[in-house]
């Protein structure tokens, strides 16, 4: 039997030094992150250890009813059926932190409180289904971006999820991703085993482009190879086959220096992916253990912070399997799996933005307020903030919290007016939630987590029934604040894109007609803008 | 590095005794030759080769003479070092250059190669290949798949023989609806009906005893008065639209054996007509599952969905004869690519609710068809399969064209003028601009698609159908309508101005003879027209006053003559109230505002008589003070009219000619009524045979066809063009040179006659797509059996996953207008390269073994092969088993770079399924899963390498 040449790391180098990427693979494989830091020696769009998770709110989340305005009248009285009612013993016009309405009676229900939560900015206030929001807020880690948009907003699912995907309002031909083009600038995509990885169904267009591969896994417990027997050492012997076989010489083919790169990406992605799922480890189902680091809600223990049973569900096994101990939905175990995917892969490898997406926003129909099917939705965004900012702060490794920025994104807001079916169909304007240690919210060098939901802002709520929930037409919230702005912000001054980057990965992001930096007049649809929130 | 020769001198070393020193060749190149402990060892080149073989000479003055043997593994070659000087020559001899065009060909105008297509092409040759292949009319096939049933109306007899993947049965309609269903059997065995049946009251005969009814379908009852047997069958009716356990009729706990071999059978009647009710009889995991009337039923009959057609599409892929039919096919769907679930969007509401995936299905599948029947044709052209994708209501949907009006002051949709120059014609950039795309949008308004009775599925102008469904009451709402939704021209909505595109344009100096420099502007609709000839103009409306006024939108000139206008609605039909109307008597009668003061009655361009108008406009005219008019018309306000004139275009006119009466009762421009549906094939006509179309295609089908490496933009006038220059050049010239224009089977030859095309330059220079790469390792192992069977098989349905795992392939339903991509970058990264090898693994386990989810419902047996092919005395001998699929899987390599996988291959029969130990594949008993297990998973680690993933 002979030996093998397989390509070693020397050879592997070499022949990627000539396909002119050597350098940046140089910096990037095998190298533990702090070396690398330093060898980067640099801020640069993806190695200044900075990172994005994304959540799309498929369906277009109905944004009144996250972040309510409830002062303004014409809020309750466009929504007589489904509104949130203020707390008859809060002032929510008075300033400060928001209220926790944390339970006293650990049997309590989870979500027990029946008003809007007071957000202390003295005009709006949380669905109760996000109150587990609150302490982030408080501690100033959370930005709710309300009244986002982009000009002409079309109300069709399949457009507006294009352009929030492609950045491109109002060109639905253009062929690749925001996050694509992030990952495209870093001039990793085809280097790093990992750059953008997502976690549904198949890969998003916020992540697709024609010169690069993104990663997506349906299943992040699939990420392995098969062996004949599919046997744990036929397994071991297939992938070993697979290792020699795939570094053999060959005559030179066009593609072979992408294939061989890429099955060098493969096999070291796939270390990395059974590293962290042998031995129970934090990929694997049963290394799902995190935990919270204090009692969560009054309870006598602390949660699960990744409930994907039953079991691990809030207090629900704490309290006679109780289901009004849930802080999720039972139907969201496999959002959260996914969220749960996305955050250890952040945590523990060099990917640089990774994410996933929750289905089921477009409430047409008896969409609920306090309780219902819009309210437990939310329940989902909210526990999913508060656990990922758990998981980054106790469970640490490659990035902590404070590198991590969590951003929603949903195609548009929903009609002021609830319809004859109690629920809202599709309008403009919406809500961005953005969180992360290095989040600049509530006393954290802004004195409001709320941006673009205020009369105080520079583009005033202008509260009535001739008020901003009607200035798009008649039952559409006008934007103040184009979602790109959003985006842009979090991807130069975050993830360390320089402006010329930003220009490319947002197309016309300095063209003083969209105002989307500085903010001014939008001249496509003739629309004032706010520009950049100050949000991190 | 050229090895045309058959023999080439590559490389020429000199071995110092002892001392490890290394000289460089004289041609070709050094190689490394080092001695090392009384060993010599020769590093042979990595280039394609059959054989290596290596000479010696202790004096260059004396000829080379083979060298001893030595040890050669993959490209090494050692020897024991002797004494003295010694130099070495080695000689590449290349793989035999037919069998290297035998594999391209299989690799690239077919799915891959099978192991009976490489045994034909070796026996009929490469070039009658060829020939078959572009004539596909001429390839006798006849598959199952192709089987439409013609449903009568009667019982129907289904059966079905497949794996039993679970103790429960499902039956279900994939839509609401209903029908019968009688004498449902489930056997042991591969026969029909012959064993126990498992399914107790399958004939219906004890009500539904044994049955779980789903709410969905709790309408359904046994009835006595429609029977296949005995006294009684179940008339399913189902409101909602099923697919497993909750929503269906089913039964639970059968006594099966799973992984046996189980035969289902039963007999359906529609209720009502002659369709074939969209019925599915399945068991958990589809291990066994029936679709009653065949897939192409389905297809024909409008009720498959997106999985059926896409299933239909792979097996034609995997099976047909015509493969290069199918590589077309896939090509062109690509190309002018659609998205089935833009469709489903625009039907939602249109359509019967749960009918919008089938409706939106026969788009693309029509479509295909009408790809498929022109590519019959020996002489069909590029215009012929751009016209089929402009007209298919599955485009019109897709870029927007279906809602998209000119008339009045609405401004045409862009989205498919844009992807008719950028994608579909000319390329991104290549020979217009964004005035052009704003032009051309205009063209296009009036494109739509309508719910039109069967009959008139051809007919562009015919009406909404007034049959109504079933039950159905509102002839207003099509989703109570019957009928087919189809391309139709709506005039009302068309823009009938006149259109210039690319104005005073000619072809760059880089296209060279005889393209360049010819002007290729186009002027289409309105006042233009697309010839000098007179035409007729009508328009009927009501008459709001006695002033009628002509005028031009801008300058420019044009002729007019005979002007009448009539009482009622037949152009020419009553008493004409123009008098002078044609201009027999000079201007007399006529009052001429100074705009148009230039503008004369003359006799050298008349229609009839001895007098026409030549209008003559310095600038846009609007009405009275602007205009030629007259006041004295008479008409009774409030009645009907119809005007009407000829007209011919100027010789330099740019502007649109309009004539009506104050007021607007009656407003006409030459152009609009229904023949303005012209101006979309006029245009389409000029677009496909300008040079930058001819290159755009080329290019793409060079792409396809030899490598990623051809680009829009070479410069044809160079004297160093490169190879690839000069095969799309090739290529341009077939198109431009036969008569007509265009034709497809031309320029495919040229690509196919190419050197490059036919050497180690197209040699697995491509990634496969996922589709190619799922339904190749199909093929790569599928040989025909005597019984008729096949080796290596798949339903279709379970490719369709995995595509989309593969990267998100989901074929009729691209998002995005570009395609998807033929270059491997998008494919390949770490996380769709182990969809892909999962999938080879999966696809090589045996049926029912763990993991084979991946592979669903596709199912190998190399095991049968190889016994099929090798003689019995070498199925136990590892490197016969290991050769022989090395020349299957790799066809095109030679024999010395497939050395280290031969030894790999051997290793891996060798080694015992720890992966450790030795355990000899000479030993092991050659009908034992052991046997089995190796086999199969030597075979899947082949396919698992990067080589499987080039073509």
């Amino acid at each position: 039997m002979k030996n093998f040449n397989i390509l070693t790391r020397r050879d592997f180098l070499s022949h990627a030094g000539k396909l002119g990427i050597g350098s940046a693979l140089a910096s990037l494989v095998d190298i533990p992150l702090v070396a690398k830091r330093a060898l980067a020696q640099t801020n640069a769009l993806g190695l200044n250890g900075k990172k994005v998770l994304f959540i799309f709110l498929r369906g277009a989340n109905d944004a009144l009813n996250s972040v309510v305005p409830v002062q303004d009248p014409a809020y309750y009285t466009s929504r007589p059926n489904i509104a949130i009612p203020m707390d008859p013993g809060a002032n929510y016009t008075a300033t400060g932190l928001a209220d926790f309405p944390v339970n006293t009676d650990p049997n309590a229900p989870t979500f027990s409180y029946p008003y809007a939560i007071r957000l202390g900015n003295g005009f709006s206030a949380l669905h109760p289904s996000l109150k587990f929001l609150a302490p982030l807020y408080n501690s100033g880690d959370l930005a709710l971006v309300h009244r986002v948009g982009y000009p002409r907003q079309s109300r069709s699912h399949f457009d507006s999820q294009i352009y929030w995907e492609n950045g491109n309002p109002g060109n639905n031909v253009s062929k690749d991703g925001i996050f694509y083009r992030t990952i495209l600038e870093s001039g990793l995509a085809n280097t790093a085993p990992l750059t953008g990885v997502s976690f549904q169904s198949s890969l998003p267009l916020l992540l697709r482009g024609s010169q690069a591969a993104m990663t997506n896994l349906s299943d992040p417990n699939r990420y392995s190879l098969l062996g004949i027997p599919n046997t744990t050492p036929g397994n071991a012997k297939a992938d070993a086959a697979i290792k020699l076989g795939s570094g053999l010489p060959f005559p030179h083919k066009l593609s072979r220096d992408l294939l061989a790169l890429q099955y060098q990406n493969m096999n070291s992605t796939m270390e990395l992916f059974a590293s962290l799922t042998a031995n129970n480890g934090p990929l694997s189902t049963a290394g799902n253990t995190y935990v919270d680091d204090v009692n969560t809600d009054g309870d006598t223990s602390p949660y699960y912070l990744f409930p994907t049973t039953n079991a691990r569900n809030g207090g629900h096994a704490l309290h006679a399997n109780n289901p009004a101990k849930y802080v999720v939905p039972t139907s969201a175990y496999g959002f959260i799996d996914d969220l749960r995917a996305a955050a250890v892969v952040l945590n523990k490898t060099d990917a640089i933005i990774a994410g996933t997406e929750i289905g089921g926003f477009d409430t047409h129909s008896n969409q609920g307020g306090v309780t219902g099917s819009h309210a437990n939705l939310q329940r989902s965004i909210a526990w999913a903030m508060y656990a990922l900012k758990k998981y980054f702060t106790n469970y640490s490794d490659k990035v902590d919290w404070n590198d991590v920025v969590v951003v929603t994104l949903s195609e548009f807001g929903r009609t002021t007016i609830e319809n004859s079916d109690v629920g809202t169909d599709h309008a403009e304007a919406g809500v961005m939630f953005v969180a992360g240690g290095a989040v600049k919210g509530q006393n954290k060098g802004n004195p409001t987590g709320v941006f673009g939901g205020s009369p105080g802002d520079t583009v005033p709520w202008v509260p009535g029934a001739t008020g901003s929930m009607f200035q798009a037409s008649s039952r559409y919230l006008k934007r103040s604040i184009d979602f790109r702005s959003v985006l842009g912000k979090v991807i130069r001054d975050h993830l360390g894109a320089t402006q010329q980057q930003l220009d490319r990965i947002i197309p016309g992001y300095t063209v003083p007609t969209e105002a989307l930096k500085n903010g001014g007049l939008s001249t496509r649809d003739a629309t004032q803008i706010m520009g950049e929130p100050n949000i991190v | 590095m050229k090895l045309n020769a058959r023999l080439c001198t590559l490389l020429l070393g000199i071995a110092v005794l002892n001392s490890g020193t290394t000289f460089s060749a004289e041609n070709g190149g050094t190689i490394d030759l080092t001695v090392t402990n009384g060993t010599k060892h020769l590093k042979l080149p990595v280039v394609p080769a059959e054989e290596f073989r290596v000479f010696r000479t202790t004096d260059l003055s004396l000829p080379f003479t083979p060298a001893a043997p030595g040890t050669v593994t993959g490209y090494d070659w050692l020897q024991p070092a002797a004494s003295g000087f010694e130099f070495f020559r080695v000689e590449v001899q290349p793989k035999s250059p037919v069998a290297v065009l035998n594999a391209n060909l299989l690799s690239k105008i077919a799915y891959g190669s099978t192991p009976d297509d490489l045994d034909r092409l070796a026996q009929i040759g490469a070039d009658a290949y060829i020939q078959e292949q572009l004539a596909p009319e001429t390839i006798q096939e006849t598959l199952e798949i192709d089987r439409v049933i013609p449903s009568t109306g009667d019982w129907q007899y289904v059966t079905t023989t497949g794996t039993a993947s679970s103790g429960s049965l499902y039956v279900y309609l994939t839509q609401p609806g209903e029908c019968y269903l009688d004498d449902v059997k489930l056997v042991r065995g591969a026969v029909a009906e012959v064993g126990a049946n498992v399914i107790s009251n399958g004939d219906f005969e004890t009500g539904l005893t044994g049955w779980i009814v789903d709410p969905i379908y709790s309408n359904s009852v046994v009835v006595s008065t429609v029977q296949h047997a005995g006294a009684s069958s179940l008339h399913i009716i189902g409101t909602d639209a099923g697919s497993s356990s909750g929503t269906s009729i089913r039964r639970a706990n059968l006594s099966v054996t799973q992984g046996q071999v189980y035969t289902l059978s039963y007999w359906y009647k529609p209720v009502t007509g002659t369709r074939t009710p969209p019925l599915v009889v399945r068991l958990s995991g589809d291990g066994i599952r029936s679709t009653p009337g065949t897939l192409a039923t389905k297809l024909a009959d409008g009720t498959g969905n997106l999985a059926d057609l896409t299933a239909w599409h792979a097996l034609h892929a995997v099976q047909s004869k015509k493969q290069l039919q199918e590589v077309m096919l896939q090509w062109l769907e690509n190309h002018f690519v659609t998205q089935q679930r833009k469709s489903r969007d625009y039907f939602d509401g249109r359509v019967p609710d749960d009918t919008e995936d089938a409706v939106a299905t026969n788009l693309e599948f029509r479509e295909l068809q009408h790809w498929r029947a022109a590519l019959q044709n020996p002489n069909v052209t590029f215009l012929d399969l751009l016209t089929i994708s402009a007209e298919s209501p599955a485009m019109i949907i897709y870029l927007d064209t279906v809602n998209s009006r000119g008339n009045g002051s609405n401004i045409a949709n862009e989205n498919y003028a844009r992807e008719v120059l950028e994608l579909f014609t000319y390329g991104v950039d290549n020979g217009y601009d964004q005035n052009d795309i704003t032009v051309l949008s205009r063209v296009w308004t009036g494109w739509s698609v309508r719910l039109v009775d069967h009959t008139n599925i051809f007919n562009p102008f015919a009406p909404q159908s007034t049959t109504l469904l079933p039950g159905a009451t509102n002839l207003g709402r099509t989703d109570n309508l019957d009928g087919v939704w189809t391309f139709v021209y709506r005039p009302e909505n068309h823009n009938n101005t006149t259109k210039i595109l690319f104005p005073g344009r000619t072809v760059p100096t880089r296209f060279g003879a005889p393209y360049a420099g010819r002007n290729y502007e186009f002027r289409v609709g309105g006042s233009a027209g697309t010839n000098s000839n007179w035409q007729q103009v009508t328009a009927t409306g009501t008459a709001t006053s006695s002033t009628l006024y002509l005028y031009l939108s801008g300058a420019g000139d044009c002729f007019i003559d005979d002007i009448q206008i009539v009482p009622g609605t037949i152009p020419g039909g009553g008493t004409n109230a123009v008098r002078n109307g044609d201009f027999e008597n000079g201007i007399t009668g006529w009052t001429v505002s100074a705009n148009l003061s230039g503008s004369r009655v003359q006799n050298q361009q008349v229609y009839s008589g001895s007098g026409a108008l030549h209008l003559v406009s310095t600038s846009a005219g609007s009405s009275g003070s602007t205009s030629i008019r007259r006041a004295d018309l008479g008409l009774v306000n409030g009645q009907p009219y119809t005007l009407s004139y000829w007209f011919k275009p100027g010789t330099n006119l740019n502007s649109t000619l309009t004539m009506r009466l104050s007021g607007d009762g009656i407003n006409s421009t030459p152009g609009g009524g229904t023949n303005s549906i012209q101006e979309g094939y006029q245009v389409l006509a000029h677009l496909a045979d300008q040079p930058f179309t001819q290159e755009f295609i080329a290019v793409k089908l060079c792409r396809l066809f030899v490598h990623d490496n051809f680009q829009v933009g070479y410069d044809f006038t160079d004297p160093n063009l490169s190879e690839e220059g000069k095969l799309v050049r090739a290529c341009m010239n077939a198109w431009e040179n036969n008569m007509p224009k265009g034709q497809i089977r031309k320029v495919l030859a040229v690509i196919f006659n190419s050197q490059l095309f036919r050497s180690q330059d197209g040699t697995m220079q491509k990634v496969k797509t996922p589709f190619e790469f799922v339904v190749s390792a199909v093929r790569a192992l599928r040989a025909q059996m005597q019984d008729g069977t096949y080796t290596a098989d798949t339903d279709g349905y379970g490719l369709v996953s995995p595509m989309n795992r593969m990267g998100r392939m989901r074929l009729f339903d691209r998002e995005e207008p570009d395609g998807y991509a033929e270059s491997g970058v998008p494919w390949i990264s770490a996380g769709t390269l182990t969809e892909r090898l999962r999938f080879a693994q999966a696809l090589l386990l045996a049926n029912g073994a763990s993991g084979k989810n991946d592979a669903a419902n596709s199912n190998t047996d190399p095991i049968r092969l190889l016994k099929a092919k090798l003689p019995t005395a070498d199925w136990n001998n590892a490197t016969a088993v290991a050769n022989y699929f090395l020349s299957i899987l790799y066809p095109s390599e030679g024999k010395a770079n497939l050395d280290e996988y031969r030894q790999l291959a051997e290793w891996y029969l060798n080694t015992g399924d720890d992966g450790v130990s030795q355990n000899s594949f000479a030993l092991l008993g050659n009908t034992t899963t052991a046997y089995d297990t190796r086999v199969r998973g030597m075979v899947a680690m082949l396919m698992t390498f990067p080589r499987f993933q080039e073509q």
